[in-house]
């Protein structure tokens, strides 16, 4: 009799185990990008720019915001990258998504000249804006800036990072990318 | 003589009048320095933002309050946009809650709509000082920072009552 009460219990216990492990891990996971989103940026001269232009070579994207000082120190760490890997193996693209409020092309020349004319650095690569809906910041800056990611040479994620990084840890994974080829 | 004498002094106090009123309609709109009332703002508290804004009456005051944490070296992205009624003269003010615990530092900026376009303030950055708890470095959890579950455990403890009210019944029937 005991027995069969067990036996009639295990769908019960079943369903609520199922019920547990969805619990468990919705709150584990995330909707986490794998693939390059081909959302298009406003280039410093006004045009109209997508990220798919860059496939081919490994992209080391920047997103960033003129008023965010940790990006200002971030940027001092992708100067590195741009002194040490040519242009050719690694393209570097910085994105002000901070357009929303109220950053603008105008602001985002002056702070290039600023590192130009008070730092001494060429900020020699790649910049652009957000749309003012936030639609590069919705999808890849979610968290916050500074927030890095590096892409393979088919547009695949292969490291991503929220908040300043070293350019020692930028490089190992750097490194580690193009050595796969 | 006299008479023309005092027309023309009308009239020039007429021009000199016209003048400084069309030089009071177009006054460029300029927006003073940002203040923060609390003198010690700390993360997660309410903080009231204060500006004057003199010249033109603009259409809508805002200001965006950015958190940021120099810990982590990352500004958050929820940018707070909140619109700053008058409260009198040329003062706008507005409270506005701060939403990161871990954020260190925070910045303002007023941007004010006017029929010239968007004008905005000089940014204010305010650094805050978190006061150390006595000793006590667990999280509001009280975990000490370790994971425990909580979500999870409710529905196993319910699982659980299930299961026994099942097995009772069935027993004493």
């Amino acid at each position: 009799m005991m027995m069969k009460n067990i036996v009639k219990c295990v769908p019960v216990f079943f369903i609520c185990f199922v019920l547990l492990f969805i619990g468990w891990f919705s709150g584990c996971t995330e909707n986490k990008i794998t693939y390059m989103e081909d959302i298009p940026f406003t280039a410093l001269d006004g045009q109209i720019r997508h990220l798919s232009e860059f496939s081919g070579k490994v992209l080391l994207l920047d997103l960033m915001g003129v008023n965010c000082q940790p990006c200002a120190l971030q940027m001092m760490q992708l100067i590195k990258v741009s002194e040490n890997y040519s242009s050719d193996q690694v393209a570097i693209l910085s994105i002000d998504v901070w357009v929303a409020s109220g950053e603008n092309a105008e602001l985002l020349q002056k702070y290039i000249t600023a590192f130009h004319d008070q730092v001494g650095v060429d900020l020699n690569w790649t910049f652009g804006l957000d749309d003012v809906n936030g639609s590069i910041e919705k999808v890849y800056a979610s968290t916050g800036v500074p927030t890095l990611y590096i892409f393979d040479k088919k547009g695949n994620i292969y490291y991503s990072h929220v908040g300043y990084e070293e350019y020692s840890s930028i490089a190992i994974k750097l490194d580690e990318i193009l050595k796969k080829g | 003589m006299k008479k023309q004498r005092r027309k023309f002094i009308l009239m020039v106090v007429i021009m000199i009048g016209l003048l400084l009123t069309s030089f009071q309609a177009t006054a460029e709109t300029t927006i003073g320095e940002i203040t923060i009332l609390q003198t010690n703002p700390q993360p997660g508290s309410t903080i009231t933002i204060s500006v004057n804004v003199s010249g033109e009456t603009p259409s809508q005051v805002n200001v965006f309050v950015e958190e940021c944490s120099n810990k982590t070296g990352i500004c958050f992205s929820d940018t707070q946009n909140v619109t700053m009624p008058n409260i009198g003269s040329d003062t706008y003010q507005v409270n506005v809650r701060l939403r990161h615990e871990e954020a260190t530092n925070f910045t303002c900026r007023v941007f004010a709509t006017t029929s010239s376009g968007i004008i905005h303030s000089a940014i204010k950055t305010v650094l805050m000082y978190k006061e150390p708890t006595d000793g006590n470095q667990s999280d509001h959890n009280g975990t000490d920072g370790k994971k425990t579950p909580g979500f999870e455990m409710i529905l196993f403890s319910i699982a659980v009552g299930l299961s026994l009210i099942i097995v009772l019944r069935k027993r004493f029937r």
